[in-house]
Formats: structure tokens, C-alpha cells, sequence
């Protein structure tokens, strides 16, 4: 009989990275991060798993960062790895557009208010209104508001980048 | 002539917000589906909202590593079980950590102790203190210094703060220390003498298992209280009795001591033979102190209680035997 940890972990991984990921913007390091949720959890036991892991994958992003800027030379040859692997593959076209944009995403997120950013990501990683509540603090009925700021927000800086990208490329042609 | 309608409360923003995100109850989704369906303006806003919120979810799928691959489970649970058992070490470890850090505390707590600004440490000292028929109950008082030497050249032992308390009835009513007296004599003929930790023994000594020691003597052992004990040994005294015994201890600097407890006459004879005439010197003046101190309320010493002396010799400043007497037990 599967465990209910086991179950999670199957269905809940991927968004722990993609969540992860997304604080951290490495992914060797989100993966590293969410078996960590993971093999905590086992430890733990929690009785709300699914709101537990996301956050101690908050917890564990926020630590991330924290000590970022002493890792800096350390996390530039990790990042820069996978860059030079990823050239030499046959769909490296595919994969520059990618981080094109990855990077206008990672920029537009980087201009939302930290809660805002925060309750958007935790929403994309399935977390249901009050779950998002609990973790952030925020009252139920103040979710959808945020949520509505932030997506609108984050589409703004979005779309605002494009047209500045464009913008550029056109006054360099 | 047309009514002007009611003014129609549009559904907020953060509500359909809710609404597509499925976060509501049955009984609202009921709600505001009623009202969409007669209220164009909030069926615009709401496909606006739909679409943000594509967009939304489309920027965030960019916004991830391309490839996730997870370890299998079995992985995990490994991971798990191995950090379960290293944390089980780990708690072992750190049970045995914290006696060293306890010990290294001490060390350097003695180190410290040991080692007073003004003091030269590693001069050979040694501390005296006469003792009655039993052992001390408690602590000697250092209000009784009858000699205090002072080193004349480096490296020369000298003896230390001396005392004498003849018989435990007198320890009670002890004036208030008289100043310690200068050195009384040359310390001469030490010249390169490194130290005296090593006690020099004549006669006939047995080394004895700690935990005897204490049995036979009930349970007191003369010794500095938290210091390791490295060695004990008894003699016979003369007289018969209790019989004369030395402990050494080992200090955190590796610097030994040692403290002997015994008859009088025994511990004079046994300091004199120590490497430096100090000792005997400065027993010799010990004897000639008074004693026992005119106090107050002094009494004869119980009959059949011979004076016993306790003297603590090492290599250690004066200031430092002193304090380790105040913790001998």
C-alpha cells in the first residue's frame, strides 16, 4: 500500500521544484532543495503535508538566499555548467529562447512586492486560498485580492519589458 | 417614460478572481453565475480576468527548470533512514563532545587558575598546611599563612603559602590572617632543579587503587577537588594509624602535583627530601611558627591525635597552590 507521503511526493514534487526554482533560479539547487522538503517530511510527519512542504520550501529558499552572497563564486560556476552543456545540444535554439523568457519572467517577478510574489507562486504550486492564507499571514478573503494585484502586476512589468526589448531591438536594426 | 434601472452592484474584481480560481462556496458561485448571466459588463470583466490569468499561469510555466526528474522514492526513504541513524550518532557524539568541551573548560579554568598575572608559572612550590588527627571537613582557611617565599631567580622552586592548623578546634577561632611574612631564607641550592612535581619517596610506598584509597580511608583522599588523579600511594606512618599518603594529579598544562597528607614530622621529612631545600627550609621555619596560634577558644588537641600536616608541592606559582588548597577535599 503506497504511503501518504509517497503519494505526495509523486504528485507534488515537480511544483516543489518549480516553486523552489523559482526563489532560488537554479535548478540543480531547487532539486537538491525539494528532496530535502521531502526527507524532512518523513521525519516530521505533518498532519497538513501538502501546506507543510511549501513551507519549509519557503524556509529552506529564504535560507538560500541569505547565504547567497557567500556562495556568489561558488553558485556562478554551478550556473555557468549546465549553460555550456546545454550549447552543445542539438535543440540549443530551443533552449535560448527558453531562458529568453525565462530571464523577462524572472525580471517581471522581481518587481512584485515580496508577498505578492510570494502568495502568486504559492497559488501556481496548488495551494488552495486558506493554505495560502496560513503560510502568508494574510486573511482568506485578502488571497483573491492580492492574487489579483500580483497577476496583473506581473503581466504590467511583463509586457512592459517586451516592449522596451523591442523597442531596442529595433533602434540597434 | 422608462424607469431608470437600480444601479447594478458589478461583482468586484478579486471576487471573480476567486470565482476562476475555484475558491469559493457553492452558494456564491451560484451567485455570481446568476449574475453574469444578465450583466454584460462583468461578463467582460471577467473574460479579462480569465485571460490574465492565462497569461499568468503561461509566464510561470516559462519561468521553470526544463527538466524535473525525480529520484525514486525508495531514494529518499534512504536518505532518510541514513540521516535517522547518523543523527543517532551524531546524539552519541555529542554526549561524549560535551564532556570533552566539560573538560577542556576545566583544564583552562585550572589553566587560568594556575597561571595569575603577576605569578612566574612553573616554579616548584609547594603549599603546607598542617592538619589535625582527621581529615579536614572542610576547605582550609588560608588566614593562617606562616611563610611565604619569594623567588630569587628564575627557575628556582621555592615553597609557597604555608600554613599551620594544628588541630580542628583552632581552625574555628583563627584571628584574621597576620600580612604574609617576606622570605625568610636563600633559596640556594636549586640552581636548574626543573621541577618538583615528581616526588621524590623514600621508604616503603604502595600505590593504591583509587577507589581502595577512598574505601579505606572513608571515603577522603587528600586530593584538589576536579583535578585528575594520577597517582596515590600510602606509607605506614610510625605510629601507626593512618598512614601517610601522597596523590598526584596532573594539571591541564601537564604540569604535575602533588599533595600528601600526614603526620607532621612525616610530611616535613618527605618535603625536605623533595628536590629543593625550600621545602625543608620552609618547614623548618613552619616548626618554629607558632603553633598552634594563640587563638581564642584554642583547645589541647584530642589525645592520640598526633598533628598531622597537608602541603601541596608542584610546579605551580605560590598564588596557585594556594587556591588548589582551598580546594582540597
Amino acid at each position: 500500500m503506497r504511503d501518504e507521503l509517497e503519494t505526495l511526493y509523486l504528485t507534488t514534487y515537480a511544483a516543489v521544484v518549480r516553486f523552489l526554482y523559482r526563489k532560488v533560479w537554479d535548478a540543480d539547487r531547487a532539486e537538491d532543495l525539494a528532496q530535502e522538503v521531502f526527507v524532512r517530511a518523513m521525519r516530521h510527519r505533518p498532519e497538513k503535508p501538502r501546506a507543510w512542504v511549501f513551507a519549509v520550501a519557503a524556509n529552506l529558499a529564504r535560507d538560500e538566499a541569505r547565504s547567497a552572497i557567500r556562495r556568489k563564486k561558488h553558485l556562478t560556476l554551478l550556473t555557468n555548467e549546465p549553460t555550456q552543456r546545454h550549447q552543445v545540444e542539438p535543440d540549443g535554439e530551443e533552449n535560448v529562447e527558453h531562458d529568453e523568457k525565462m530571464e523577462k519572467v524572472r525580471a517581471a517577478l522581481a518587481e512584485l512586492s515580496q508577498r505578492d510574489r510570494d502568495v502568486l507562486l504559492l497559488w501556481d504550486a496548488g495551494l488552495s486560498y486558506p493554505e495560502i492564507a496560513e503560510q502568508s499571514g494574510l486573511a482568506v478573503g485578502a488571497v483573491g485580492t492580492t492574487l489579483a494585484r500580483a497577476r496583473k502586476r506581473l503581466i504590467e512589468a511583463h509586457d512592459r519589458m517586451e516592449v522596451e526589448r523591442k523597442r531596442s531591438h529595433a533602434a540597434q536594426s | 417614460m422608462r424607469h431608470n434601472p437600480e444601479p447594478i452592484r458589478h461583482i468586484p474584481e478579486e471576487e471573480l478572481h476567486a470565482y476562476l480560481d475555484q475558491a469559493l462556496s457553492r452558494s456564491q458561485c451560484v451567485e455570481i453565475e446568476h449574475h453574469l448571466a444578465g450583466c454584460h459588463v462583468c461578463r467582460a470583466e471577467r473574460d479579462g480576468i480569465a485571460a490574465l490569468r492565462d497569461r499568468t499561469t503561461a509566464l510561470l510555466v516559462a519561468a521553470a527548470p526544463r527538466r524535473i526528474r525525480p529520484r525514486p522514492y525508495a531514494h529518499l526513504s534512504a536518505a532518510h533512514v541514513e540521516r535517522a541513524s547518523r543523527r543517532t550518532r551524531l546524539l552519541r557524539g555529542a554526549g561524549w563532545a560535551a564532556s570533552v568541551v566539560a573538560a577542556i573548560g576545566l583544564g583552562w579554568g585550572l589553566n587560568q587558575w594556575s597561571t595569575p598575572g603577576t605569578a612566574t608559572s612553573g616554579e616548584p612550590t609547594a603549599a603546607v598546611a598542617s592538619t589535625a588527627g582527621q581529615p579536614p571537613e572542610t576547605p582550609i582557611r588560608t588566614n593562617t599563612p606562616t611563610q611565604v617565599a619569594t623567588l630569587t631567580a628564575p627557575s628556582r622552586p621555592v615553597a609557597a603559602p604555608t600554613r599551620t592548623e594544628p588541630s580542628p578546634a583552632e581552625t574555628a577561632t583563627h584571628e584574621p590572617p597576620p600580612p604574609p611574612r617576606p622570605a625568610t631564607s636563600e633559596l640556594a641550592s636549586l640552581a636548574g632543579t626543573s621541577a618538583a612535581s615528581e616526588p621524590v619517596l623514600t621508604g616503603v610506598w604502595r600505590t593504591v587503587a583509587w577507589s581502595n584509597t577512598q574505601a579505606e580511608q572513608e571515603e577522603w583522599v587528600p586530593r584538589v577537588d576536579g583535578v585528575p588523579v594520577v597517582q596515590v600511594k600510602q606509607r605506614q606512618a610510625p605510629e601507626g594509624g593512618r598512614p601517610i599518603t601522597l596523590v598526584t594529579q596532573i594539571l591541564a598544562n601537564g604540569e604535575m602535583i602533588s599533595t600528601v597528607e600526614g603526620p607532621a614530622t612525616e610530611v616535613a621529612a618527605l618535603l625536605s627530601q623533595q628536590p629543593g631545600q625550600s621545602a625543608s627550609a620552609e618547614l623548618q621555619d613552619m616548626e618554629a611558627a607558632p603553633r598552634p596560634l594563640p587563638a581564642e577558644g584554642s583547645r589541647p588537641a584530642a589525645p592520640g591525635s598526633a598533628p598531622r600536616t597537608l602541603a601541596i608541592f608542584g610546579s605551580a606559582p605560590p598564588d596557585s597552590l594556594k587556591a588548589f588548597m582551598l580546594r582540597v577535599k
